[in-house]
C-alpha cells in the first residue's frame, strides 16, 4: 500500500556546496578509546569509500564516505546542511568530474555525497556541486506521530515502509541499535549531522550485535526520541542511516543520520537484511555502478 | 587514614574571569522535547537565590548556580575551564569590596566556570564583575590508586568525596544514573565538559528517584568512563556532582561533572545513601 504523504506540496531548491579540505590542528593527536593518542584521516575531502562497505576495519577516524560538502559563508552553509536530504540528487559543477551525478547519503556537519569510484577518483577539494534539495517539510499524512527528517521523498518510497494492522509504521532495518550505544550527538539537532554509536572495541560491538554494520545501513535507534532534537523516551524509535564509519575517539563511532522520528508506540522496526542505501539510492533507478 | 596524593607538587595559579552576560539570538526561541517553543533562561550571568543545595529540577534552562565566569578569548577561557577546580576560592570585586566564594561547577562547550557566593554577597555581584580564581587541583593524583583518575577536585574536597575501603576506594552517592540517560556531553573531554542527565522521560525520573536531586549532590554513573573523553564503558565507574539545572531541550537535563573515574571494575565502589549531604558542606 502506498504511503500517503504531502510530497506534492514540497519545494525543490538548488544548493551549491564545495568539497571541504580536510582540517587538522597544530596539536594533531587525539585520545583514543583507551587513552592512546592517534592521528588518522577520515573527515573532509574525498574519501574513496562508498555506502555499502563495512563501517569498521579501516584505519580512519569519523570516516566520511565519498565527497564532503560545505559552504564557506555561515548562513549559506546552514541552509546547505539543514535543507539537503538523504537521497537527493547531486551534480558536479566544476573540476575534472563536472557533469557527474551523485546522491546525498548522509550528513555529518558536512553533506556526504556518494559517487561511482571512477568519479570519486577525479574529484578534488574545492570542486563545486549542485544539490537538488527536496524533503524538508515532508509529512506522513496518516502518521502524525512520526516526523520525517533529512529524507528525500523518492528514497522514502523505496525503503519498504508500510502500515501495520495495528496502525504503527513498519520500517525495514538492518539492525536495531541498543540504547546504551547512543553516543556523541545526543542533545543536538536531529535535522543536522548525525549521532554517533559508541563502543570501545570490536568485542563490545559484537556483544551489541553491531560488528557487521555497513555504511548506508538503515537502522532503528531504541528509545530515541528525535522529533525535536536527539532525546530519550522509552518506547520511541528513531530510524536512521549509518552515514559515517570507523572512528577512534571514545564516545564516538559510526554515526546515524535521522530519517524518521517517532513518538512512543508509532514505529515498529522490521527485519530488513538488505536495508542499505547502496541499493536504495542507485539500484532501482537502473544506475548500478 | 588520609588518602595519599601528590598535592605537595601541585602549583596554584590565579586566573581571572568576568561574570558573563546572558545571551540570546535575534530569534530567541528554542524547541523543547515536547515540541514547544520557549525562551531559555538560566544560563550565564548571575542567578540570585540559586546555588548549591537548590533543586536540580528547577524551572529554566541549564540554570547555573551563583555567578558564571568566563575569561576573554576562547583559549583563555579553556584554560579557566581546565584549571578551575571545585572548592577553589573565587574572589569577586563588586561595589568596592572583595567578596569571597568558591568554584561549584563548570559548563562545557566553553561556556564558563560557576562560582557560589553567600546570598548577601551574590546580591552585590553582576555581569561584568571581575572574579579571581585561585586554581589548584588539576594534576591531582591518588598515589595508592593509580587506576582512578580525578578531575576538577581541589585537594581539600577529596575526603568529602572518596574514602579508602578494603584496599579500594568508596564514594557515598545520593543516586545512581544509568548510562543510557547520559546525553549531551557524551564523547566530549571529561576535563572541560559536564554530561547532562537526559530528563525527557519525566516519568522515568520519578521511577529512578532522581526528581529530588540538588545542585552539589554526588551521584554515581555506572558503566561510564570519564578518564579522557566520556562514554559508555561496561565495568567502568564514574563519580560526579550535579552542577546545573534541568533543561527542556531533548537530550539535555541536569549537568553532571565527572570528578573521579576508573575504567577498571572493582577499584572504585559507590554506596547509595539518600541522606548524603551535598559535596560543599
Amino acid at each position: 500500500m502506498r504511503l500517503l504523504t504531502n510530497r506534492h506540496e514540497l519545494l525543490r531548491t538548488g544548493l551549491v556546496g564545495e568539497v571541504v579540505p580536510p582540517l587538522a590542528d597544530a596539536q594533531p593527536y587525539q585520545p583514543g578509546v583507551f587513552g592512546e593518542p592517534f592521528l588518522l584521516p577520515g573527515m573532509g575531502g574525498v574519501t574513496l569509500r562508498r555506502v555499502g562497505e563495512a563501517a569498521f576495519g579501516w584505519a580512519a577516524d569519523h570516516l566520511e564516505p565519498g565527497a564532503s560538502l560545505y559552504r564557506q559563508d555561515p548562513g549559506g552553509n546552514h541552509a546547505l546542511q539543514f535543507l539537503s536530504c538523504v537521497g537527493n540528487r547531486v551534480r558536479v559543477l566544476t573540476g575534472g568530474a563536472a557533469g557527474a551525478e551523485g546522491r546525498v547519503t548522509g550528513k555529518h556537519a558536512y553533506v556526504l555525497v556518494d559517487f561511482p569510484l571512477d568519479v570519486l577518483e577525479r574529484l578534488a577539494v574545492g570542486d563545486r556541486m549542485l544539490v537538488r534539495a527536496e524533503g524538508v517539510g515532508l509529512r506522513l499524512l496518516a502518521h502524525p506521530g512520526v516526523l520525517v527528517k533529512n529524507l528525500a521523498p523518492e528514497l522514502l518510497e523505496r525503503m519498504g515502509v508500510r502500515e501495520l494492522p495495528d496502525g504503527r509504521l513498519g520500517v525495514p532495518v538492518r539492525r536495531t541499535i541498543p540504547r546504551v550505544a547512543m553516543g556523541a550527538g545526543v542533545g543536538m539537532h536531529s535535522d543536522f549531522a548525525n549521532c554517533d554509536l559508541m563502543f570501545r572495541s570490536r568485542a563490545e560491538a559484537e556483544r551489541l550485535g553491531l560488528a557487521d554494520l555497513r555504511i548506508g545501513d538503515i537502522v532503528a535507534l531504541e528509545d530515541q526520541d528525535h522529533r525535536y532534537g536527539r532525546g530519550f523516551l522509552r518506547g520511541a524509535f528513531a530510524i536512521g542511516v549509518i552515514s559515517t564509519g570507523m572512528c577512534q575517539m571514545f564516545g564516538h563511532g559510526p554515526g546515524a543520520t535521522t530519517l524518521l522520528a517517532g513518538a512512543p508506540g508509532t514505529i515498529e522496526p522490521l527485519p530488513g537484511p538488505s536495508a542499505n542505501l547502496r541499493d536504495l539510492i542507485w539500484a532501482r533507478a537502473g544506475e548500478v555502478h | 587514614m588520609a588518602l595519599r596524593t601528590n598535592r605537595d607538587l601541585l602549583v596554584p595559579m590565579v586566573l581571572v574571569g568576568e561574570v558573563t552576560h546572558p545571551e540570546l539570538p535575534w530569534d530567541p526561541f528554542l524547541v523543547s522535547a515536547a515540541g514547544e517553543p520557549y525562551i531559555p533562561l538560566g544560563a550565564g550571568g548571575v542567578l540570585y537565590g540559586y546555588g548549591p543545595g537548590s533543586p536540580a529540577f528547577a524551572p529554566g534552562d541549564h540554570a547555573e548556580p551563583g555567578a558564571t565566569l568566563a575569561a576573554p578569548g576562547e583559549r583563555q577561557n579553556q584554560a579557566l575551564l581546565g584549571y578551575a577546580c571545585l572548592g577553589n576560592p573565587a574572589t569577586a570585586q563588586a561595589g568596592g569590596r572583595s567578596l569571597r566564594g568558591f568554584v561549584c561547577g563548570l559548563r562545557g562547550e566553553g561556556r564558563g566556570v560557576l562560582a557560589s557566593f553567600a546570598d548577601e554577597d551574590l546580591e552585590q555581584i553582576h555581569p561584568g564583575c571581575r572574579v579571581a580564581v585561585r586554581c589548584l587541583g588539576t594534576g591531582l593524583r591518588l598515589l595508592d590508586h593509580p587506576e582512578v583518575s580525578l578531575h576538577h577536585l581541589s585537594p581539600g574536597l577529596l575526603t568529602a568525596l572518596l574514602a579508602e575501603d578494603r584496599g579500594g576506594l568508596v564514594a557515598k552517592v545520593r543516586a545512581e544514573i544509568p548510562s543510557y540517560l547520559l546525553g549531551n556531553g557524551v564523547g566530549r573531554p571529561a576535563a572541560t565538559w559536564e554530561v547532562d542527565l537526559v530528563s525527557d522521560d519525566r516519568a522515568l525520573m520519578g521511577e529512578l528517584g532522581l526528581q529530588g536531586l540538588r545542585i552539589g549532590d554526588v551521584v554515581a554513573l555506572p558503566d561510564w568512563e570519564a578518564v579522557t573523553l566520556q562514554g559508555y564503558a561496561p565495568g567502568a565507574l564514574t563519580i560526579g556532582v550535579v552542577v546545573h539545572g534541568d533543561s527542556p531541550l531533548p537530550g539535555h537535563g541536569p549537568g553532571i561533572l565527572p570528578l573521579a573515574s576508573t575504567q577498571r571494575d572493582g577499584v572504585l565502589r559507590a554506596v547509595r545513601d539518600p541522606a548524603r549531604p551535598i559535596l560543599f558542606t
